[in-house]
């Protein structure tokens, strides 16, 4: 038996109006590989995970998830946001936001079960937020936030768990902790990870995606100057040489 | 009040009135906290307005006049909720138009009903003390379909709510319970208007849950609390119009203000003490 992978991308473009943002990108994810997104500002990363997540349609070419749309595909997914899509003076707890995650898992009618809150206080407990479950979301900081809304993927237990600039708002340590965290979740799901840091993401993930409207895809050990630099530019070339 | 209270044990149109006005902040409580969480008040405004053009076309008819009111108040829920999301519109020109449209159809149907002796003032700022059992009746059954079904779809309602994307994405039918709400918000206001008029409705349903907002971090909380001030305050409005014999809705809402002003106060004061307090340590 042969697992088919599970995302298939074939020949995607779309664009805002006439500006093109993704040209002709094919990408085959396989189960449980750890796959990272790379790119410059603008380079259509957030767009390819919103048409991955059925958010958005191409103009033309197909995405596949777990072998079906991403409309049917979704509830198997977890999601976590560049920018949270909600006010922080919402009055909900950290708990209350995590639970959310079970909708699509969880009975539609009526409270949460008490597997829903197993499930929940879980996934807090491997970001470290279960110390302020409680808490009222205003007063969270930013790297709380970005936990928090890492537990919620979590809590839907997906099979996919597609991840925008996670990390984006956390200090180095608990960069690391996540990836790590990450790391072991892998065993059980695929992961998709979006990031602008190059030298940190090829650390941990297998295979990486370099997009700038289109996409080329390398093993990571083959990262190199060059690719970089093709990617970038030169303005990143300078940089690369002051590590 | 004194003599508020000597004829509410002997009037039994009082003792209707306050039960009405008991029946009417349950639903007040529960969807306002939803109205004050999603800043849906021009919505709600909007609606409440519409009511009078279901109302003026009962009189014409000659039909049930709350039965005109909550027609309307869906109608006009779903139609606001399904252009805005269907085509695109923008909600505020949306809101203005049902708000003007559907007076201005209420006064013209109104206009032209035979031996037209229509009190249009209850309708539009409410007398509470005309309140009969069926009415009472009614106000129940609103109560209960507002209950059940917040009930049921609670985790989508607050879900579509907090994060309308990612409740998209756990396959929660976001528009669909948008309209729900809307729909929800349409029986409130029908409520409501029973007590305080159409005009004055949005006080009524966004005041008590804003003021305890200010102060309780929890959407259940928000609704109890709100339903509890709700009761308090239009307690107090009927027992100090009745004596003087003022007006009932507007007292009702004037307290409401009241209330609001005193709890933003009181929320100011109570954050300059404790940032004095930090300031201290």
């Amino acid at each position: 038996m042969t697992t088919r992978p599970v995302v298939e991308i074939e020949d995607l473009s779309f664009s805002y109006g006439e500006v093109p943002v993704l040209e002709h990108v094919s990408l085959t994810i396989g189960k449980e590989e750890f796959f990272g997104i790379i790119g410059p500002n603008a380079s259509g990363k957030s767009t390819l995970l919103r048409l991955m997540l059925g958010l958005m349609e191409p103009d033309r070419g197909s995405v596949r998830l777990l072998d079906t749309s991403p409309r049917q595909a979704r509830t198997r997914v977890g999601y976590v946001p560049q920018h949270p899509g909600y006010r922080r003076e919402f009055p909900v707890s950290v708990r209350d936001v995590v639970l959310m995650g079970r909708l699509g898992v969880t009975a539609p009618l009526g409270r949460y079960s008490s597997l829903d809150r197993a499930k929940a206080r879980e996934a807090m407990q491997a970001v470290q937020v279960d110390d302020i479950a409680d808490r009222n979301i205003a007063g969270l900081s930013g790297g709380q936030a970005q936990r928090m809304l890492i537990a919620r993927a979590l809590a839907c237990e997906p099979e996919i768990l597609i991840l925008d600039e996670p990390t984006s708002n956390i200090d180095l340590r608990a960069e690391e902790s996540i990836f790590a965290l990450l790391k072991q979740y892998n065993a059980r799901m695929t992961i998709i990870i979006v990031s602008h840091d190059v030298a940190f993401i090829s650390a941990y993930v297998n295979r990486v995606g370099c997009l700038n409207r289109t996409l080329v895809c390398h093993a990571t050990g083959d990262i190199s100057g060059k690719t970089i630099e093709e990617l970038y530019g030169t303005d990143v070339k300078m940089i690369q040489h002051r590590h | 009040m004194s003599g508020f209270f000597t004829a509410l044990a002997q009037y039994p149109f009082l003792q209707m009135a306050l039960l009405a006005c008991l029946l009417a902040s349950v639903g007040c409580g529960i969807i306002g906290a939803f109205v004050v969480v999603r800043r849906l008040g021009a919505m709600a405004g909007g609606i409440a307005h519409t009511v009078l053009a279901g109302m003026g076309i009962a009189f014409f008819l000659d039909a049930s006049p709350v039965l005109g009111a909550i027609i309307a108040a869906l109608i006009s829920a779903v139609l606001i909720g399904l252009i805005k999301l269907r085509w695109r519109q923008d909600e505020e020109v949306l809101i203005a138009a049902f708000w003007s449209v559907g007076m201005a159809i209420g006064v013209l149907f109104i206009s032209q009903t035979p031996g037209y002796n229509v009190n249009l003032m209850n309708y539009l700022f409410g007398n509470v003390l005309l309140v009969s059992e069926p009415d009472v009746l009614r106000m129940a059954v609103l109560d209960i379909v507002i209950i059940f079904m917040v009930g049921l779809f609670y985790k989508q309602f607050l879900a579509a709510a907090f994060d309308e994307e990612f409740a998209l994405l756990r396959g929660v039918n976001v528009e669909l319970f948008y309209i729900l709400m809307l729909a929800m918000i349409a029986l409130t206001v029908v409520l409501l208007i029973q007590i305080v008029g159409l005009i004055l409705v949005i006080a009524l349903l966004i005041l008590p849950a804003a003021s305890v907002a200010q102060f309780v971090a929890s959407l259940p909380r928000i609704m109890a609390g709100a339903t509890c001030l709700s009761v308090g305050i239009t307690f107090l409005g009927l027992g100090l119009s009745y004596t003087p014999d003022l007006p009932a809705g507007a007292t009702v809402i004037v307290v409401a203000g009241a209330v609001y002003l005193g709890a933003i106060i009181l929320k100011r004061v109570l954050s300059r003490r404790r940032k004095r307090a930090l300031a201290r340590q």
